[in-house]
Protein backbone atom coordinates (compact mmCIF):
# COMPACT_ATOMS: atom_id res chain seq x y z
CA UNK A 1 0.00 0.00 0.00
CA UNK A 2 1.11 3.27 -0.85
CA UNK A 3 1.87 6.12 1.81
CA UNK A 4 -0.80 7.99 3.06
CA UNK A 5 -1.98 11.49 1.86
CA UNK A 6 -4.48 12.49 4.13
CA UNK A 7 -4.50 11.21 7.30
CA UNK A 8 -7.72 11.62 9.60
CA UNK A 9 -7.65 10.23 13.07
CA UNK A 10 -10.44 10.58 15.83
CA UNK A 11 -11.64 13.76 15.02
CA UNK A 12 -14.27 15.17 17.21
CA UNK A 13 -15.94 17.97 16.50
CA UNK A 14 -18.23 19.77 18.94
CA UNK A 15 -21.21 22.47 18.49
CA UNK A 16 -22.17 23.67 21.40
CA UNK A 17 -23.90 20.18 23.50
CA UNK A 18 -23.78 18.55 19.68
CA UNK A 19 -21.48 16.39 18.67
CA UNK A 20 -20.91 16.45 14.62
CA UNK A 21 -17.97 14.50 14.31
CA UNK A 22 -17.85 11.52 17.10
CA UNK A 23 -14.23 10.01 16.78
CA UNK A 24 -13.81 9.58 12.77
CA UNK A 25 -10.83 8.17 11.44
CA UNK A 26 -10.37 8.65 7.57
CA UNK A 27 -7.42 8.20 5.14
CA UNK A 28 -6.94 9.29 1.89
CA UNK A 29 -3.97 7.53 -0.60
CA UNK A 30 -2.14 9.75 -3.13
CA UNK A 31 -4.22 10.08 -6.58
CA UNK A 32 -6.56 7.82 -4.93
CA UNK A 33 -10.75 9.03 -5.44
CA UNK A 34 -12.92 8.18 -2.37
CA UNK A 35 -16.51 8.84 -2.24
CA UNK A 36 -17.93 10.38 0.81
CA UNK A 37 -21.81 9.78 0.98
CA UNK A 38 -23.84 10.26 4.10
CA UNK A 39 -28.06 11.07 5.09
CA UNK A 40 -27.88 15.03 5.38
CA UNK A 41 -27.00 16.33 8.61
CA UNK A 42 -24.54 13.30 9.04
CA UNK A 43 -21.38 15.31 8.92
CA UNK A 44 -19.50 15.48 5.97
CA UNK A 45 -19.57 18.86 5.35
CA UNK A 46 -18.33 19.54 9.14
CA UNK A 47 -15.10 17.10 8.08
CA UNK A 48 -14.84 18.69 5.04
CA UNK A 49 -14.55 21.81 7.23
CA UNK A 50 -12.59 20.38 9.89
CA UNK A 51 -9.65 18.73 7.07
CA UNK A 52 -10.08 22.43 5.09
CA UNK A 53 -9.35 24.41 8.25
CA UNK A 54 -12.13 26.64 7.73
CA UNK A 55 -12.92 25.12 11.48
CA UNK A 56 -10.85 24.01 14.42
CA UNK A 57 -11.39 20.23 15.19
CA UNK A 58 -11.27 20.04 19.59
CA UNK A 59 -9.88 16.67 19.14
CA UNK A 60 -7.68 14.03 17.06
CA UNK A 61 -5.44 14.60 14.36
CA UNK A 62 -5.33 15.63 11.09
CA UNK A 63 -2.52 14.70 9.51
CA UNK A 64 -1.12 15.55 5.81
CA UNK A 65 1.89 14.35 3.89
CA UNK A 66 2.92 13.07 7.16
CA UNK A 67 2.87 17.02 8.79
CA UNK A 68 0.48 17.90 11.30
CA UNK A 69 -2.28 20.34 9.90
CA UNK A 70 -3.95 21.11 12.90
CA UNK A 71 -2.74 24.67 13.88
CA UNK A 72 -2.61 25.83 10.39
CA UNK A 73 -4.82 28.41 9.09
CA UNK A 74 -6.78 27.58 5.98
CA UNK A 75 -4.88 29.58 3.70
CA UNK A 76 -1.87 27.84 5.10
CA UNK A 77 -3.47 24.67 4.17
CA UNK A 78 -4.07 25.16 1.03
CA UNK A 79 -0.81 25.95 0.01
CA UNK A 80 0.64 22.72 0.95
CA UNK A 81 -1.99 21.41 -1.45
CA UNK A 82 -5.35 20.79 -0.08
CA UNK A 83 -8.04 22.48 -1.51
CA UNK A 84 -11.32 22.17 -1.49
CA UNK A 85 -14.86 23.85 -3.67
CA UNK A 86 -17.80 24.91 -1.86
CA UNK A 87 -21.19 23.48 -2.27
CA UNK A 88 -22.61 26.99 -2.36
CA UNK A 89 -20.67 28.43 -5.04
CA UNK A 90 -18.74 31.36 -3.98
CA UNK A 91 -17.10 33.17 -6.53
CA UNK A 92 -15.40 36.36 -6.07
CA UNK A 93 -18.60 38.26 -7.68
CA UNK A 94 -16.49 41.33 -8.79
CA UNK A 95 -13.73 40.21 -11.48
CA UNK A 96 -13.47 38.26 -14.54
CA UNK A 97 -14.02 34.11 -14.90
CA UNK A 98 -10.28 34.26 -15.42
CA UNK A 99 -9.83 36.76 -12.61
CA UNK A 100 -10.80 34.43 -10.19
CA UNK A 101 -8.29 31.39 -11.22
CA UNK A 102 -5.21 34.31 -10.60
CA UNK A 103 -5.71 34.88 -6.75
CA UNK A 104 -5.09 31.00 -6.20
CA UNK A 105 -2.71 30.88 -8.93
CA UNK A 106 -0.86 33.29 -7.07
CA UNK A 107 -1.20 32.88 -3.74
CA UNK A 108 -1.53 29.42 -3.32
CA UNK A 109 0.23 27.69 -6.32
CA UNK A 110 3.10 30.17 -6.77
CA UNK A 111 3.74 29.67 -3.13
CA UNK A 112 5.02 25.72 -4.01
CA UNK A 113 6.98 27.16 -7.09
CA UNK A 114 4.81 26.67 -9.90
CA UNK A 115 5.79 28.95 -12.75
CA UNK A 116 4.72 30.40 -16.18
CA UNK A 117 2.53 33.38 -16.98
CA UNK A 118 -0.27 33.45 -14.90
CA UNK A 119 -3.00 34.29 -17.79
CA UNK A 120 -2.15 31.21 -19.45
CA UNK A 121 -2.21 29.13 -16.39
CA UNK A 122 -5.67 30.53 -15.81
CA UNK A 123 -6.78 29.86 -19.43
CA UNK A 124 -5.24 26.78 -19.74
CA UNK A 125 -7.56 25.66 -16.68
CA UNK A 126 -10.42 27.22 -18.12
CA UNK A 127 -9.92 25.09 -21.17
CA UNK A 128 -10.11 21.80 -19.20
CA UNK A 129 -13.60 22.52 -17.42
CA UNK A 130 -14.60 24.44 -20.49
CA UNK A 131 -15.25 27.20 -19.31
CA UNK A 132 -12.30 29.17 -21.23
CA UNK A 133 -15.48 30.92 -23.73
CA UNK A 134 -16.28 33.01 -20.61
CA UNK A 135 -13.47 33.77 -19.73
CA UNK A 136 -13.98 37.81 -19.35
CA UNK A 137 -17.33 37.52 -18.32
CA UNK A 138 -18.51 38.57 -14.37
CA UNK A 139 -18.00 35.57 -12.50
CA UNK A 140 -21.39 37.04 -10.44
CA UNK A 141 -23.61 36.39 -13.84
CA UNK A 142 -22.92 32.67 -14.59
CA UNK A 143 -25.48 30.16 -14.72
CA UNK A 144 -25.70 27.79 -11.93
CA UNK A 145 -23.70 24.69 -13.89
CA UNK A 146 -20.99 27.09 -14.70
CA UNK A 147 -20.33 28.67 -11.48
CA UNK A 148 -20.15 24.80 -9.81
CA UNK A 149 -17.26 24.86 -13.06
CA UNK A 150 -15.63 28.07 -11.67
CA UNK A 151 -15.60 26.70 -8.15
CA UNK A 152 -13.85 23.56 -8.93
CA UNK A 153 -11.58 25.57 -11.70
CA UNK A 154 -10.77 27.77 -8.84
CA UNK A 155 -9.76 25.07 -6.40
CA UNK A 156 -7.49 23.48 -9.63
CA UNK A 157 -5.69 26.46 -9.86
CA UNK A 158 -4.25 25.97 -6.51
CA UNK A 159 -2.27 22.66 -8.31
CA UNK A 160 -3.69 20.54 -5.01
CA UNK A 161 -2.59 17.24 -4.08
CA UNK A 162 -5.62 16.71 -2.45
CA UNK A 163 -9.29 18.45 -4.00
CA UNK A 164 -12.47 18.12 -1.75
CA UNK A 165 -15.35 18.65 -3.59
CA UNK A 166 -18.46 19.47 -1.94
CA UNK A 167 -21.69 18.55 -3.37
CA UNK A 168 -20.50 19.83 -6.73
CA UNK A 169 -23.44 18.31 -8.77
CA UNK A 170 -26.57 19.15 -6.11
CA UNK A 171 -29.52 20.24 -7.90
CA UNK A 172 -28.01 19.35 -12.08
CA UNK A 173 -29.31 18.12 -14.41
CA UNK A 174 -28.45 14.35 -15.85
CA UNK A 175 -26.29 15.72 -18.32
CA UNK A 176 -25.06 18.60 -16.36
CA UNK A 177 -23.92 16.25 -13.55
CA UNK A 178 -22.01 14.11 -16.40
CA UNK A 179 -20.29 17.43 -17.27
CA UNK A 180 -18.62 17.84 -13.87
CA UNK A 181 -17.80 14.27 -13.67
CA UNK A 182 -16.25 13.86 -16.28
CA UNK A 183 -14.10 17.21 -15.26
CA UNK A 184 -13.33 15.13 -11.95
CA UNK A 185 -12.05 12.23 -13.25
CA UNK A 186 -10.14 13.96 -15.75
CA UNK A 187 -7.78 15.09 -12.57
CA UNK A 188 -6.91 11.31 -12.55
CA UNK A 189 -4.67 11.78 -15.31
CA UNK A 190 -3.07 15.04 -13.43
CA UNK A 191 -2.61 12.63 -10.42
CA UNK A 192 -4.88 14.46 -8.09
CA UNK A 193 -6.76 12.97 -5.15
CA UNK A 194 -10.23 13.68 -4.89
CA UNK A 195 -12.54 13.44 -2.11
CA UNK A 196 -16.02 13.63 -3.37
CA UNK A 197 -19.14 14.35 -1.20
CA UNK A 198 -21.97 13.81 -3.24
CA UNK A 199 -26.09 12.83 -2.79
CA UNK A 200 -25.70 11.63 -6.77
CA UNK A 201 -25.09 8.21 -6.31
CA UNK A 202 -24.69 6.99 -10.08
CA UNK A 203 -22.25 9.91 -10.00
CA UNK A 204 -20.42 8.64 -6.40
CA UNK A 205 -20.66 5.03 -7.55
CA UNK A 206 -19.30 5.61 -11.02
CA UNK A 207 -16.17 7.98 -9.81
CA UNK A 208 -15.26 5.88 -6.66
CA UNK A 209 -12.59 3.56 -6.14
CA UNK A 210 -13.54 3.62 -2.28
CA UNK A 211 -16.08 4.83 -0.62
CA UNK A 212 -16.88 6.28 2.67
CA UNK A 213 -20.17 6.08 4.79
CA UNK A 214 -20.82 9.17 7.53
CA UNK A 215 -23.66 8.84 9.88
CA UNK A 216 -24.37 10.97 12.71
CA UNK A 217 -20.68 11.65 13.03
CA UNK A 218 -19.90 8.35 12.61
CA UNK A 219 -17.70 6.54 9.88
CA UNK A 220 -20.04 3.52 9.67
CA UNK A 221 -18.52 1.81 6.59
CA UNK A 222 -15.40 2.51 4.42
CA UNK A 223 -14.60 0.18 0.90
CA UNK A 224 -15.31 -0.85 -2.15
CA UNK A 225 -18.05 0.73 -3.27
CA UNK A 226 -20.39 -2.16 -4.28
CA UNK A 227 -19.66 -3.94 -0.50
CA UNK A 228 -20.09 -0.34 1.21
CA UNK A 229 -23.26 0.72 -0.74
CA UNK A 230 -24.61 -3.77 0.19
CA UNK A 231 -24.49 -3.19 3.51
CA UNK A 232 -27.00 -3.43 5.97
CA UNK A 233 -25.81 -0.90 8.42
CA UNK A 234 -25.65 1.78 4.84
CA UNK A 235 -29.23 1.04 3.53
CA UNK A 236 -30.67 1.39 7.16
CA UNK A 237 -29.41 4.90 7.45
CA UNK A 238 -30.59 6.18 4.54
CA UNK A 239 -34.13 4.01 4.56
CA UNK A 240 -34.66 3.40 7.81
CA UNK A 241 -35.88 -0.39 8.54
CA UNK B 1 0.58 51.65 -16.95
CA UNK B 2 3.47 50.40 -14.67
CA UNK B 3 3.77 51.69 -11.47
CA UNK B 4 7.07 53.49 -11.82
CA UNK B 5 5.59 55.23 -14.45
CA UNK B 6 2.28 56.17 -12.90
CA UNK B 7 4.24 58.24 -10.00
CA UNK B 8 6.76 59.51 -12.24
CA UNK B 9 3.22 61.15 -13.81
CA UNK B 10 2.01 61.67 -10.78
CA UNK B 11 4.84 63.43 -9.27
CA UNK B 12 4.93 65.98 -12.25
CA UNK B 13 1.42 66.79 -12.65
CA UNK B 14 1.38 67.55 -8.94
CA UNK B 15 4.79 69.31 -8.89
CA UNK B 16 3.33 71.26 -12.22
CA UNK B 17 0.43 71.81 -10.78
CA UNK B 18 1.61 72.95 -7.63
CA UNK B 19 3.92 75.81 -9.41
CA UNK B 20 1.36 76.72 -12.03
CA UNK B 21 -1.18 77.27 -9.43
CA UNK B 22 1.16 79.84 -7.75
CA UNK B 23 0.12 82.16 -10.45
CA UNK B 24 -3.22 82.38 -8.92
CA UNK B 25 -3.74 85.58 -7.44
CA UNK B 26 -6.50 85.05 -4.95
CA UNK B 27 -5.29 84.05 -1.65
CA UNK B 28 -8.77 82.04 -1.01
CA UNK B 29 -7.47 79.71 -3.58
CA UNK B 30 -5.34 77.99 -1.52
CA UNK B 31 -7.50 77.73 1.69
CA UNK B 32 -10.17 76.55 -0.35
CA UNK B 33 -7.82 73.92 -2.16
CA UNK B 34 -6.21 72.90 0.82
CA UNK B 35 -9.89 71.36 2.23
CA UNK B 36 -10.52 69.87 -0.82
CA UNK B 37 -6.87 68.35 -1.06
CA UNK B 38 -7.63 66.77 2.50
CA UNK B 39 -10.63 65.15 1.17
CA UNK B 40 -8.64 63.65 -1.59
CA UNK B 41 -6.62 62.20 0.99
CA UNK B 42 -9.24 60.82 3.31
CA UNK B 43 -11.15 59.76 0.59
CA UNK B 44 -7.92 57.94 -1.29
CA UNK B 45 -6.71 56.66 2.02
CA UNK B 46 -10.30 55.45 3.02
CA UNK B 47 -10.95 53.46 0.01
CA UNK B 48 -7.86 51.46 0.59
CA UNK B 49 -10.13 49.65 3.38
CA UNK B 50 -13.30 50.15 2.70
CA UNK B 51 -13.73 50.02 -1.35
CA UNK B 52 -10.87 47.51 -1.90
CA UNK B 53 -10.96 45.28 0.80
CA UNK B 54 -14.57 45.80 1.87
CA UNK B 55 -14.27 46.98 5.53
CA UNK B 56 -16.32 50.18 6.59
CA UNK B 57 -14.02 52.03 8.63
CA UNK B 58 -16.38 54.75 10.13
CA UNK B 59 -13.26 56.34 12.27
CA UNK B 60 -11.45 58.45 9.93
CA UNK B 61 -11.71 61.38 11.82
CA UNK B 62 -9.63 60.03 14.84
CA UNK B 63 -6.87 58.92 12.70
CA UNK B 64 -6.96 62.67 11.09
CA UNK B 65 -7.12 63.70 14.64
CA UNK B 66 -3.91 61.44 15.62
CA UNK B 67 -1.97 62.90 12.82
CA UNK B 68 -2.96 67.10 13.82
CA UNK B 69 -2.48 66.31 17.66
CA UNK B 70 1.01 64.51 16.39
CA UNK B 71 2.04 68.00 15.17
CA UNK B 72 0.48 69.47 18.50
CA UNK B 73 2.19 67.65 20.64
CA UNK B 74 5.91 67.77 18.66
CA UNK B 75 4.80 71.56 18.36
CA UNK B 76 4.69 72.01 22.19
CA UNK B 77 7.81 69.83 22.69
CA UNK B 78 10.27 70.25 20.21
CA UNK B 79 9.00 72.96 17.55
CA UNK B 80 9.78 70.07 15.28
CA UNK B 81 10.45 70.93 11.68
CA UNK B 82 7.10 70.33 10.05
CA UNK B 83 8.53 67.44 7.60
CA UNK B 84 9.01 65.71 10.72
CA UNK B 85 6.01 66.56 11.84
CA UNK B 86 4.36 64.68 8.70
CA UNK B 87 6.29 61.32 9.60
CA UNK B 88 5.53 61.03 12.89
CA UNK B 89 1.84 62.22 12.88
CA UNK B 90 1.93 59.41 9.63
CA UNK B 91 3.51 56.58 11.54
CA UNK B 92 1.27 57.45 15.14
CA UNK B 93 -1.48 56.51 12.99
CA UNK B 94 -0.26 53.83 11.23
CA UNK B 95 0.55 52.49 14.11
CA UNK B 96 -3.30 52.86 15.81
CA UNK B 97 -4.50 51.72 12.66
CA UNK B 98 -2.04 48.47 13.33
CA UNK B 99 -3.93 47.96 16.95
CA UNK B 100 -7.33 48.18 15.76
CA UNK B 101 -6.77 46.01 12.98
CA UNK B 102 -5.29 43.79 15.23
CA UNK B 103 -7.32 43.70 17.93
CA UNK B 104 -11.20 44.24 15.43
CA UNK B 105 -10.63 42.63 12.37
CA UNK B 106 -10.85 38.74 13.27
CA UNK B 107 -14.59 39.32 13.47
CA UNK B 108 -16.18 40.53 10.22
CA UNK B 109 -17.96 42.98 8.57
CA UNK B 110 -19.86 45.12 10.59
CA UNK B 111 -18.20 44.68 13.82
CA UNK B 112 -15.09 46.18 12.40
CA UNK B 113 -17.10 49.55 11.77
CA UNK B 114 -18.39 49.63 15.41
CA UNK B 115 -15.20 48.91 16.73
CA UNK B 116 -13.92 51.85 14.37
CA UNK B 117 -16.70 54.05 15.79
CA UNK B 118 -15.40 53.33 19.06
CA UNK B 119 -12.18 53.95 18.69
CA UNK B 120 -13.04 57.37 17.67
CA UNK B 121 -15.09 58.51 20.98
CA UNK B 122 -12.37 56.99 23.06
CA UNK B 123 -9.60 58.89 21.64
CA UNK B 124 -11.97 62.08 21.69
CA UNK B 125 -12.41 61.45 25.63
CA UNK B 126 -8.68 61.20 25.43
CA UNK B 127 -7.46 64.08 23.79
CA UNK B 128 -10.33 66.38 25.51
CA UNK B 129 -8.67 65.06 29.22
CA UNK B 130 -5.13 65.55 27.54
CA UNK B 131 -4.22 69.41 29.05
CA UNK B 132 -0.87 68.94 27.48
CA UNK B 133 -2.20 69.06 23.77
CA UNK B 134 -4.44 71.57 24.47
CA UNK B 135 -7.17 69.51 26.42
CA UNK B 136 -11.03 70.67 25.31
CA UNK B 137 -9.68 74.29 25.45
CA UNK B 138 -7.97 73.59 21.93
CA UNK B 139 -4.39 74.34 21.49
CA UNK B 140 -2.55 77.50 19.41
CA UNK B 141 -0.70 76.31 16.51
CA UNK B 142 1.25 79.28 15.07
CA UNK B 143 2.41 79.51 11.44
CA UNK B 144 6.06 80.64 11.14
CA UNK B 145 6.22 84.15 10.05
CA UNK B 146 8.80 83.57 6.70
CA UNK B 147 6.94 81.22 4.92
CA UNK B 148 10.33 78.98 3.32
CA UNK B 149 11.45 79.01 -0.26
CA UNK B 150 10.20 82.78 -1.24
CA UNK B 151 6.48 81.86 -0.94
CA UNK B 152 4.73 84.53 -0.23
CA UNK B 153 2.24 83.11 2.69
CA UNK B 154 2.50 80.00 4.49
CA UNK B 155 -0.43 79.06 3.60
CA UNK B 156 0.94 78.22 -0.32
CA UNK B 157 3.87 76.48 1.39
CA UNK B 158 0.63 73.97 3.14
CA UNK B 159 -1.01 73.95 0.14
CA UNK B 160 2.08 72.57 -1.90
CA UNK B 161 2.28 70.00 0.90
CA UNK B 162 -0.89 68.92 0.68
CA UNK B 163 -1.00 68.60 -3.29
CA UNK B 164 2.20 65.97 -3.08
CA UNK B 165 0.52 63.87 -0.05
CA UNK B 166 -2.52 63.46 -2.09
CA UNK B 167 -0.13 62.32 -4.94
CA UNK B 168 1.50 59.67 -2.83
CA UNK B 169 -1.70 58.71 -0.94
CA UNK B 170 -2.98 58.24 -5.41
CA UNK B 171 0.09 56.75 -5.82
CA UNK B 172 0.05 54.54 -2.91
CA UNK B 173 -3.63 53.37 -3.81
CA UNK B 174 -2.75 52.65 -7.51
CA UNK B 175 -0.09 50.55 -6.17
CA UNK B 176 -2.43 48.02 -3.92
CA UNK B 177 -5.06 48.50 -6.36
CA UNK B 178 -2.68 47.18 -9.18
CA UNK B 179 -0.68 44.50 -7.64
CA UNK B 180 -0.94 40.60 -5.92
CA UNK B 181 -2.01 42.37 -2.69
CA UNK B 182 -4.78 44.64 -4.34
CA UNK B 183 -6.10 41.60 -5.90
CA UNK B 184 -5.87 39.58 -2.38
CA UNK B 185 -8.05 42.82 -1.08
CA UNK B 186 -10.57 42.55 -3.74
CA UNK B 187 -11.24 38.39 -3.28
CA UNK B 188 -11.46 39.49 0.43
CA UNK B 189 -14.19 42.16 -0.66
CA UNK B 190 -16.09 39.49 -2.04
CA UNK B 191 -16.32 36.76 -0.22
CA UNK B 192 -13.61 36.54 2.61
CA UNK B 193 -14.53 32.64 3.40
CA UNK B 194 -13.47 31.46 -0.78
CA UNK B 195 -10.41 34.34 -0.28
CA UNK B 196 -8.73 32.61 2.71
CA UNK B 197 -9.74 28.75 0.84
CA UNK B 198 -7.76 29.66 -2.12
CA UNK B 199 -4.72 30.72 -0.07
CA UNK B 200 -4.98 34.39 0.77
CA UNK B 201 -3.82 35.01 4.32
CA UNK B 202 -7.13 37.20 5.06
CA UNK B 203 -6.05 38.32 8.28
CA UNK B 204 -2.79 39.74 7.42
CA UNK B 205 -3.53 41.39 4.25
CA UNK B 206 -6.79 43.11 6.20
CA UNK B 207 -4.56 44.22 9.10
CA UNK B 208 -2.11 45.68 6.33
CA UNK B 209 -4.46 47.61 4.46
CA UNK B 210 -5.70 48.86 7.67
CA UNK B 211 -2.56 50.36 8.44
CA UNK B 212 -1.67 51.90 5.20
CA UNK B 213 -5.53 53.62 5.28
CA UNK B 214 -4.89 54.44 8.52
CA UNK B 215 -1.18 55.95 8.40
CA UNK B 216 -2.52 58.40 4.98
CA UNK B 217 -5.17 59.80 6.92
CA UNK B 218 -3.02 61.21 9.78
CA UNK B 219 -0.92 62.10 7.28
CA UNK B 220 -3.83 64.28 5.70
CA UNK B 221 -4.39 65.88 9.71
CA UNK B 222 -0.71 66.23 10.45
CA UNK B 223 -0.73 69.95 8.66
CA UNK B 224 -4.21 70.84 9.63
CA UNK B 225 -3.25 72.54 13.37
CA UNK B 226 -1.13 75.31 11.19
CA UNK B 227 -3.82 75.40 8.32
CA UNK B 228 -6.09 76.75 11.57
CA UNK B 229 -3.37 78.19 13.92
CA UNK B 230 -5.92 76.68 16.11
CA UNK B 231 -7.13 73.33 16.82
CA UNK B 232 -9.75 71.85 19.24
CA UNK B 233 -11.12 68.24 19.86
CA UNK B 234 -14.25 69.04 18.41
CA UNK B 235 -12.73 70.62 14.93
CA UNK B 236 -10.24 67.61 14.83
CA UNK B 237 -12.71 65.09 14.98
CA UNK B 238 -15.69 66.52 13.17
CA UNK B 239 -18.51 64.27 12.02
CA UNK B 240 -17.20 65.79 8.82
CA UNK B 241 -14.51 63.93 7.79
CA UNK B 242 -16.05 60.43 8.75
CA UNK B 243 -18.98 61.12 6.83
CA UNK B 244 -17.06 62.84 3.73
CA UNK B 245 -14.34 59.87 3.58
CA UNK B 246 -17.10 57.51 3.07
CA UNK B 247 -19.11 59.57 0.60
CA UNK B 248 -16.66 60.93 -1.14
CA UNK B 249 -15.72 56.98 -2.87
CA UNK B 250 -19.23 56.11 -3.12
CA UNK B 251 -19.91 59.18 -5.32
CA UNK B 252 -16.42 58.93 -7.22
CA UNK B 253 -16.85 54.63 -7.42
CA UNK B 254 -14.63 52.52 -4.85
CA UNK B 255 -13.27 50.30 -7.07
CA UNK B 256 -10.85 52.38 -8.78
CA UNK B 257 -7.74 54.78 -6.98
CA UNK B 258 -9.86 57.35 -9.70
CA UNK B 259 -13.38 56.72 -8.10
CA UNK B 260 -12.56 58.69 -4.60
CA UNK B 261 -10.04 61.54 -6.40
CA UNK B 262 -13.54 62.08 -8.43
CA UNK B 263 -15.66 61.67 -5.19
CA UNK B 264 -13.51 63.83 -3.12
CA UNK B 265 -12.94 67.06 -6.06
CA UNK B 266 -16.53 67.34 -6.84
CA UNK B 267 -18.25 66.78 -3.36
CA UNK B 268 -15.18 68.85 -1.97
CA UNK B 269 -15.67 71.62 -4.60
CA UNK B 270 -19.66 71.62 -4.54
CA UNK B 271 -18.53 72.38 -0.18
CA UNK B 272 -16.57 74.88 -0.93
CA UNK B 273 -19.16 76.57 -3.00
CA UNK B 274 -22.08 76.56 -1.32
CA UNK B 275 -20.09 77.77 2.18
CA UNK B 276 -18.71 80.52 0.27
CA UNK B 277 -20.94 81.95 -2.10
CA UNK B 278 -24.27 81.10 -0.30
CA UNK B 279 -22.99 81.10 3.31
CA UNK B 280 -24.36 77.62 3.87
CA UNK B 281 -22.25 75.49 5.39
CA UNK B 282 -24.39 74.48 8.04
CA UNK B 283 -25.58 72.49 4.75
CA UNK B 284 -23.18 71.14 4.07
CA UNK B 285 -23.81 67.62 5.69
CA UNK B 286 -27.54 67.64 4.75
CA UNK B 287 -25.93 67.80 0.77
CA UNK B 288 -23.47 65.28 1.32
CA UNK B 289 -26.73 63.48 2.43
CA UNK B 290 -28.74 63.92 -0.35
CA UNK B 291 -25.98 63.38 -3.07
CA UNK B 292 -25.33 60.09 -1.16
CA UNK B 293 -29.16 58.95 -1.40
CA UNK B 294 -29.48 60.25 -5.12
CA UNK B 295 -26.28 57.79 -5.81
CA UNK B 296 -27.03 54.89 -3.90
CA UNK B 297 -29.92 54.56 -5.91
CA UNK B 298 -29.13 55.62 -9.12
CA UNK B 299 -26.01 55.13 -9.87
CA UNK B 300 -24.90 52.35 -6.39
CA UNK B 301 -21.01 52.23 -8.05
CA UNK B 302 -20.20 55.74 -8.08
CA UNK B 303 -19.32 57.95 -11.18
CA UNK B 304 -16.85 55.88 -12.31
CA UNK B 305 -19.28 52.10 -12.06
CA UNK B 306 -21.17 54.69 -14.61
CA UNK B 307 -18.58 55.55 -16.60
CA UNK B 308 -17.68 52.02 -17.18
CA UNK B 309 -21.30 51.04 -17.92
CA UNK B 310 -21.42 53.13 -20.29
CA UNK B 311 -18.02 52.33 -21.80
CA UNK B 312 -18.83 48.45 -22.04
CA UNK B 313 -22.32 49.49 -23.82
CA UNK B 314 -20.29 51.79 -26.41
CA UNK B 315 -17.84 49.02 -27.03
CA UNK B 316 -20.71 46.15 -27.75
Amino acid sequence: MAETLLEVSGVIKRFGGFTALDGVDFAVRPGERVGLIGPNGSGKSTLVNCIAGTLRNEEGSIRFEGRDICAYAAHKRIRLGLARSFQIPKPFASMSVLDNLCVPLLYAARRRGAHGLIVDEATHILEQVGLHEKAGSMSGGLTQVDMRKLELARAMAAKPKLLISDEAMAGLSASEVDDILALLLGLKGQGVAVIMIEHVMRAVMKFSDRIAVLVAGRKIADGDPKTVVGNPEVIKAYLGE
Amino acid sequence: MSNRLFAAVAFAVAVAFAAASQLIPNEYYFTAAYTVLQFVILATAWNILGGYTGYVNFGSAAFFAIGAYSTVFLYNAFKAPLPVMIVAGTLVAGLAGLGLGYLTLRLRGVFFAIASLALSVVLFTFIVNWDYVGGARGAYVLQPREAPFGLPRYIHLLYIVMVLQAAVSLIVARTIEKSTLGRGLAAIRDDELAAECSGVPTLRLKIFSTMVSCALMGMAGTTFPFYLSFIEPSSAFSLTYAVNSIAMPLIGGMMSWIGPLIGAILLGSVQQLVQVMFSLGAWNLLIVGVLLVLFVTLAPNGIMGWVDAWRRRKGR
